[in-house]
This record gives C-alpha cells, structure tokens and sequence, in this order.
C-alpha cells in the first residue's frame, strides 16, 4: 500500500468569535490515484474540509484540534508562500460555479495562463501550447477560440471544462472539486463525471470529490464519507455504503436520489 | 451566453458611449490639441521662453497687416516698435512705419533641441530678424506672452498628469492592500489616510513647500511641486478604493485565484484593482484639474515654478496687481487658458461617468 496523499486526522474547524465547531473530528486518507467523495447536505462542512486542505479557510474560521499530512508532512508547519507553492501546483481546485471562479475582466486563456506562469519556467509559446493542448484534453472544441473568450462567452459547460482545464494546468496531484457539477443539468453532470474519470487514469490524479448527490458520486469514487453536521456518520467503500448503508442519514440520502 | 460577438469589454463599451457625445469628444479634441502644443512647444513657438528685449516691456500684441501702404493685399507683415513716455511714465508704444518685418514658415530664430534632442534653430513661424512679433503681447521683461505660454504648457499640463499617476498608483495600491487584508492593516492603514484628509491640502501643500531646499535647480523644483501634489489626493481616493476592495474580496474569483497558489499582491493587482477600473477613470480625468490649479496657485504666490521656466501659474503672478490688468489686459491669457483646460478635463471626466454608470444609460445623451 503506497502511502496516501492526503491524511485528515481528527480534524476540527470551529467559528473563532463563538467557538461553534463547523467541522468535528473528521478523519479519512486519501490514496493515490483514488477518488474520496465528501457527501452531505448544506452545512455538513464538507467544503470547510475540502478547504482546509489548502488552509483556506475563511478568516473567521480556525482549525482548532487535528491535523492535516500532505504526503506525510504536517500541513500547519508550512508558511504561507510555501502553501502558495502548493496551491495550483500540486493541489488544483475545481469549483462549483465557474462563471464566479473566473474573473470577468480577463480572456479564460489569459487566467490558465497566470497558473503557468507563476507555477513553471516555461515560456510564452509553450504555454500557449499546453493550454490550447489542456483544453484539448478536456473535450473543448475550437481550443483557438476559447483561448480568446471570456468566461461570459462559454456556456455552462464548456466554462466547467475550462475550470478543469485550469485545475489541472500545472499537472497537480489532487484535485479538490468542489460541487463541480451542481450548477450543470443533469446530462452535463454525467458528462462532467465521465471526464473526471478520463483525467484521474490519464493524469493520475487523486481527487476529492465534494458533492451532495451520493447517486452522482458513486460511478466516480473509490471512497464515500458522508457528513452530517460537520461530523462523519459514515464512511467506507463506495459499493458498500450504496449498498448496505448503516445510517438512516446516507439511506436519506440515496432516496433522495431516487425520487429525482 | 457563448455568442460568437466580437468581445467588447466594459471599458470598450464606455469609450464608444463617449463617442456619441459630441461636447465631450470636442473638449477631448481641445486637451489633445492643447497637449500636441506643449509637446511641440519649442518649434510651434516663434521664441524660446527665456528670449527677452527689455526695451520691449509690456509690448503690446503685435498688429498683422495684410495690405501696403498703398492698400494693396501683401503677405502679411509687422513693423518695429518704439516707445515714448506719457505724462504718467507710462510706456507707449508706436509703430516704426519704415521697418517692415514679413512673416514667415520655418524662419529661424532661438536655438533649441527639437524634442530635446535634435539641435536646430527653426521655428514654426516668426517674423524676419530683428524684428519681433507678439501675438498675445509681451511681459515685463520684454519675452512673447505667446511662446510663454506654450512652454507654460508644458509644465502646467505634465505636471497633472504626472501627478494624478502618482497619486493614483500610490491610491490604488494602498486602498487596495487595506481592503483586501482587513482587520488591523486596514485599522492602520486607514487612520493614516485620514491624518492626511484632516489637513487642509493647501496648508499641507505650503507646509511641504517650506520643506524642500534652497539649492534645488527649477528641474528638481518641479519635481518637488509634482511630489507634493500628489501627496494631497491619494488619501481620499485610497478610502474608496478600499471600499470596492472590501466587497470585490469576497468574489469567489479572489478565491479561486489563492486556490491557484498566487500571492496576495498579484491577487490585488491582476483580480481586485481592474474591477475598480471604471471608478478610477473617471476620478482620474476629473482630479487632473486639481493639479494643475495647484500647481498655478503655488506658482502664483511665488513658491511654484521659479522664473525664467513659465507655467500658467507664474505667468499670472503678473496679473495680481489690478493696475497690470488694466494696462496690459493680455497678461490675462494664460488664466484663460487654465479655465479652459480645467472645464476640459471636467467636461470630459463628467461624461465619461455616464458612460460608465449603468443607471444611467438610456437617461442622458451620453448613450443616445
């Protein structure tokens, strides 16, 4: 067994005014080349842990007990600039809504770009090749003329892909995906997942899927941690919490799905 | 949604709004002109700024004659002058009617280095030696009002402009770093902004005055002027700029910037300041007027620009005493000119805030 990627051990995130835990003794590994999925409803704090992975929390939050291994080094010894170095490079986040995670005033070439630049040495033309190459990769027709667009130009779909395009841009290890396909319908969502799953075997990547629709994740992940209320009330392997789920929370969870 | 129209950001679509204002385009003409006159100031001027005959003091604008003595339509030329004295030992001039100086293109007259590198002695026009054409008149010393005015120009235009990107980098980067950090830095940051808002900015700006040395040559004068104009205006406008830092922070493209490992001064720089750009545009045209009323009230009372370099500003410092204005109304040009270039740049910078301002499109002519 290689050593995992990612290690939350007991993590808890609380409010620094009022001391209310958000997230509460959380505890799960990533393996590499796996797919984690973080499963829960609104507010189970399963995007406060996918954050805080990167340490970006937000400023009112703090981590208050546990810890965080990234490739066996503890997460909290970093700096600031080497998290910064670790941001985009080796962890690449893709986000819910890409048309508020681009910023509107640049071309989506432009944006991928930036992460090149500050993340290798490579110069103007070969960074232009690998992004037109990229969203190639991730099934964006006429690659010339996205390069050139803005966010606002691309529909639902192909600014997604460009998203993942620019997640993966300066060849990370793990990609945290943030609800990447809740603001897509339904046939995009499959589409998206599929792509994930191209990535994960082309690229090698690890990545942690945070969704709450279990009946989307379970095509995709290796592992499923359903929270609830910023605790784990299940978590396993995907087939067998689909399956056999023990709690009443995942098995209203799943039903959900079906009735949709 | 994913339309294949050619991409038009906002800023593009302000300027072609700012096209169909006919005012607006024709006061822009006005400043373009005026600047294409201060970049070529020293060849479109028929003397350098310092040039001066004494004995031609307070010289009146030079008559242009078209026809000859016997009436017929001749190139345009001027006679010499010559003075005598009235009862009240007041200078009147008079025509020498057998010196006849013709006009001419590309005389040649002062040396000066064309754009300050090409040495050269033509100028644009002027008039045969050794006779001296005054279009707008002469000051006390005897120098043409006109060339003064131009390299007036010069220092009065450079100096807001120059000073506005002082003041606005120095506005921008500090409004920006408090908005984006918050908490104690923007404490800090701006209750040092505000020790500088409480001074008055022309106390403030004689306070600094008094504080550059003596021994400083007029170019490091001018330096020091610009310097302590631009000190006056950031404050104001770093208290909003922190203000649109504060709600654009939250973006989730701010968020997804620090996701990609950029540090917080490229964040500020490539994902916060561009979206205030529509506000500083517009702040920017209108504080030019500010600078370059400061520079002619500094000027005025003899602490700005020094003599013999002209500026606006102390070519007025004649027309303080009403009896000058009187006698010689001419020396009030170069007021005119500041009045002109201030309601310019407001007239400009007021339209342009239409253009921006999404209310109101659709209500003034601005975007009709």
């Amino acid at each position: 067994m290689p050593n995992p990627i990612v290690t939350v051990q007991n993590l808890s995130v609380e409010v620094k005014q009022t001391g209310a835990k958000i997230v509460r003794n959380v505890s799960f590994s990533v393996e590499p080349e796996s797919v984690t999925a973080l499963v829960g409803g609104s507010g189970s704090g399963k995007t406060t842990t996918g954050m805080s992975i990167l340490k970006l929390l937000s400023p009112a939050l703090k981590v208050s007990s546990g810890q965080i291994l990234y490739k066996g080094f503890n997460l909290s010894a970093f700096s600031e600039s080497k998290m910064q170095e670790i941001r985009g490079r080796e962890i690449g986040v893709v986000f819910q809504e890409p048309l508020y995670a681009f910023n509107p005033v640049f071309t989506i070439g432009d944006q991928i770009d930036e992460v090149l630049r500050f993340h290798t040495q490579q110069g103007v033309i070969q960074r232009k090749e690998k992004i037109l190459h990229l969203f190639d990769l991730v099934g964006l027709p006429d690659p010339a003329r996205i390069y050139m667009s803005y966010p606002h130009q691309l529909s639902g779909g192909m600014r997604q892909r460009a998203m993942i395009a620019q997640a993966i841009a300066a060849d990370p290890d793990l990609i945290i995906a943030d609800e990447p396909t809740s603001s897509l319908d339904v046939t995009l969502q499959a589409k998206i997942i599929e792509l994930f799953h191209d990535l994960r075997s082309k690229l090698k990547l690890s990545i942690v899927l945070v969704s709450h629709d279990l009946g989307l994740v379970k095509h995709l992940s290796d592992q499923v941690i359903v929270m609830k209320q910023g605790e784990v009330v299940e978590a396993g392997k995907t087939n067998t919490v689909i399956e056999k789920p023990q709690e009443e929370y995942t098995k209203d969870l799943l039903k959900a799905v079906e009735v949709k | 949604m994913g339309n294949n129209s050619k991409s038009k950001n906002q800023t593009a679509l302000a300027f072609a709004a700012f096209k169909q204002n006919k005012f607006g385009v024709f006061c822009l003409s006005i400043l373009c002109l005026l600047y294409f006159t201060a970049v070529f100031a020293d060849f479109i001027s028929p003397y350098t700024y310092d040039s001066e005959v004494r004995s031609h003091s307070y010289a009146p604008p030079s008559k242009i004659h078209f026809k000859d003595a016997y009436g017929n339509l001749t190139w345009p030329y001027v006679y010499g002058i010559s003075f005598t004295f009235d009862e009240y030992h007041k200078r009147v001039y008079t025509e020498v009617v057998n010196e006849k100086y013709h006009f001419g293109f590309f005389v040649k007259g002062d040396k000066y280095k064309f754009l300050g590198i090409i040495p050269t002695d033509r100028h644009l026009f002027g008039v045969e030696a050794p006779g001296r054409v005054y279009l707008w008149g002469a000051d006390s010393r005897g120098r043409d009002l006109f060339s003064r005015i131009l390299y007036g120009a010069r220092v009065s235009l450079s100096i807001g402009l120059i000073g506005v990107s002082i003041s606005f980098t120095l506005g921008l980067l500090v409004g920006g770093i408090s908005g984006y950090y918050g908490g104690r830095v923007d404490s800090i940051i701006m209750r040092g902004c505000e020790m500088f808002m409480m001074i008055p900015g022309f106390y403030l700006m004689l306070a600094l005055r008094s504080a550059v040395p003596d021994s400083f040559n007029s170019f490091q004068i001018y330096l020091a002027i610009v310097v302590i104009l631009s000190f006056i205006g950031w404050a104001g406008l770093a208290r909003i700029i922190r203000g649109m830092a504060i709600s654009l922070r939250q973006r989730e493209y701010v968020l997804a910037a620090k996701t990609l490992g950029l540090s917080d001064l490229k964040i500020i720089i490539r994902h916060i300041l561009p979206h205030t750009l529509s506000y500083s545009i517009v702040a920017i045209m209108l504080s030019i007027p500010g600078y370059i009323l400061g520079e002619a009230a500094l000027s005025l009372i003899g602490l700005g620009i020094q003599d013999p370099i002209a500026s606006w500003g102390n070519l007025l410092t004649d027309a303080m005493a009403i009896a000058h204005i009187k006698l010689h109304p001419w020396i009030l040009i170069p007021g005119f000119f500041i009045f002109i270039t201030v309601i310019c740049f407001n007239v400009v910078g007021d339209v342009l805030r239409d253009c921006f301002d999404p209310l109101l499109k659709g209500e003034g002519e601005a975007n009709a």
